[in-house]
């Protein structure tokens, strides 16, 4: 095991332009091994390409990406996705496949093993809360329940006896469906992953969750990353007006720095 | 393994059990009846082993009637639903929609269009050898449809990625515009020409001889073998394309796959009977139905179900009007046609409950 460095995903001015439209520009950041980051901005500001481009989808118009010290694109797809997994925005099913199909899927990139992928569905059905719906038709399925079955889907996909180190989950937008407890039980679920190595990036709107629950948030206004660090150095009502263009205050709501919007 | 795969094969078996059966029904219509022991009796004699189950002496002709007319009839339907359960199966996969047919990827109208120029052709150059209509009229028909549908995917390459869509509007446009020169070719037609294209165009297992029998083996047995290979990619392709790929799977490759395979198989079954439609569309809905969405057991499934409809379709055409024979594409659409309108019905009904 290489021991040197605990960077998992550097990203170098990258910029990403279609059809002469720029939509991602000299963007720069890092991110360690077992972090939880949020990515937050208005709409159109770019922050669902800036994931696709970290997920090897698309390929910069300038600059690179590496993901454990490699470059993104000389990866095989199929080596990659043992290690990072992707939860897109919107899916949609058009075939009336089953919960547990679904969630089997996440199993693809692995060698087929019916007891321990099993074992895998079971346990990820019980964390997502989805007993209720065990055989059930995924068309059939409100937005939250197919959000949550999906997120189990990529769980499974990167699923691990013991530990998540080097492993990166890349969810866009992961609780815009959920109720308020589904919402706080994925963010205790994250946690949990983090705690055993994981490391996350994801797209958030709710300013708040993005403060509570990650290590380091990055803020997109216009095509850029204007601010990138540790959410505590980040989170403050000037960065925040400055990026949405709005007017709150923050209130402090505990002694380590915590901080809560006040609307 | 669990109670779904065990409950699965039973329902593969018994779909085979009735397929042997209706083959074997059907095998006895015709102007000479000729009961089902005899032509057991006939079957496992050509293969040496005499089992007299009728206990009565066949006539030579009797054989003859069963090995070299009924048997190689029924074969070819039997590959020609097989050809068109599949191929419907993997494009509504590759389209993410049930309600595509095989046709949409523009190879019926590009055959079309070679079958037709076949039929002028030939009259022109007084070919009056049938060998030669029977032999040029397979091979241009194929290269016809090939050609519409390298059209209809080489349109829908965007930076390098096939896009779905574009190949879906290109298909129709293809069509409409295939249909602009069998206009075209009908209007300069004469008569007797006009009514040979009419007939081939309704679809016909009549041509069925043992050569056409191995040709279309040979021609679709590994196109047969990818797809049930291609199981349980297509599954996760169902997720979408990007999420497919995030999975691993490279989507280019199984894209272009899909289409070059079922257009050989739609290809062998349009040259050598013609247009037989409605099979392709309505077959892997009702295994969909009955075995859920999984392809791994909607491309068996849609091979056997095929091959059953294709079989039961033929009987009826032959005994319908019998001692003469209505085209087989009159059957499968008079049946086809109403279920796709339930298919319709029914699907509006769903999309208002997926919201």
């Amino acid at each position: 095991m290489k021991n040197k460095s605990t960077n998992i995903l550097t990203v170098v001015d990258v910029s990403y332009e279609i059809n002469d439209i720029t939509i991602n520009k000299g963007i720069n950041f890092n991110i360690n091994l077992g972090e939880i980051v949020s990515i937050i901005g208005p709409n159109g500001s770019g922050k669902t390409t800036l994931l696709r481009l970290i997920s090897g989808d698309i390929v910069p118009s300038y600059g690179n990406i590496k993901f454990r010290e490699k470059d993104l694109n000389n990866y095989d797809p199929k080596e990659i996705s043992t290690m990072r997994a992707v939860l897109p925005q919107n899916s949609h099913i058009s075939f009336p496949f089953t919960v547990n199909e679904i969630i089997q899927m996440g199993r693809f990139p692995h060698p087929e093993n019916y007891k321990s992928d099993k074992t895998i569905v079971d346990d990820l059905i019980k964390t997502f809360d989805l007993n209720d719906f065990l055989g059930r038709d995924f068309t059939s399925l409100s937005g939250g329940e197919k959000q949550r079955v999906q997120l189990a889907r990529v769980f499974a996909q990167i699923w691990s006896e013991d530990s998540y180190n080097g492993k990166l989950l890349v969810l866009d937008e992961p609780t815009s469906f959920l109720d308020i407890k589904h919402q706080l039980d994925f963010f205790e679920i994250i946690n949990d992953f983090k705690n055993n190595g994981l490391t996350i990036i994801m797209v958030l709107h709710d300013i708040n969750h993005a403060s509570s629950f990650s290590d380091k948030i990055g803020m997109m206004k216009k095509t850029e990353l204007i601010y990138f660090g540790d959410t505590r150095d980040v989170i403050n009502s000037q960065n925040l007006n400055d990026v949405f263009d709005i007017n709150l205050k923050l209130i402090n709501i505990d002694s380590n720095g915590k901080k809560l919007i006040y609307l | 393994m669990n109670k779904k795969y065990e409950k699965n094969t039973i329902i593969f078996l018994i779909g085979l059990f009735l397929l042997a059966i209706i083959s074997l029904v059907s095998t006895t219509i015709g102007p000479v009846k000729i009961s089902i022991l005899q032509i057991i009796d006939i079957l496992f004699e050509s293969i040496n082993i005499n089992t007299n189950l009728s206990s009565s002496e066949i006539s030579q002709a009797f054989k003859t009637v069963v090995i070299d007319i009924r048997l190689p009839r029924i074969l070819m339907g039997i590959i020609v639903g097989i050809a068109l359960g599949i191929s419907g199966a993997i494009l509504q996969g590759l389209f993410r929609n049930p309600l595509i047919d095989p046709g949409f990827i523009g190879v019926s109208s590009g055959a079309a269009i070679g079958a037709m120029f076949v039929i002028m052709f030939s009259q022109l150059i007084a070919i009056e050898n049938n060998f030669y209509i029977q032999f040029l009229l397979p091979v241009f028909a194929m290269s016809g449809g090939l050609s519409t549908t390298i059209l209809v995917y080489k349109m829908s390459q965007m930076s390098g990625k096939t896009n779905i869509m574009a190949m879906l509007l290109s298909g129709i446009a293809v069509n409409a515009f295939s249909g602009s020169i069998i206009g075209f070719l009908v209007y300069r037609a004469s008569d007797m020409e006009l009514r040979s294209f009419t007939f081939w165009t309704l679809g016909s297992l009549d041509n069925s001889n043992w050569l056409i029998v191995s040709i279309a083996i040979v021609a679709i047995l590994i196109p047969i073998i990818i797809s049930i290979n291609l199981r349980k990619k297509l599954d996760i392709f169902m997720l979408g394309d990007a999420e497919a790929g995030y999975l691993g799977l490279n989507i280019e490759k199984l894209k272009k796959r899909i289409i070059f395979i079922s257009a050989l198989m739609v290809g062998v079954t349009v040259a050598f009977c013609g247009m037989i439609g409605f099979i392709g569309l309505v077959t892997p809905h009702l295994v969909r139905l009955i075995m859920g969405p999984s392809h791994k057991t909607l491309i068996f499934g849609s091979a056997i179900l095929g091959a059953i409809i294709l079989i039961l379709a033929d009987f009826i055409s032959r005994i319908i009007i019998a001692p003469a024979q209505l085209p087989i594409g009159i059957i499968t659409s008079a049946l086809g046609a109403p279920f796709f309108l339930w298919l319709i019905v029914s699907q509006k009904q769903k999309i208002r409950y997926e919201k």
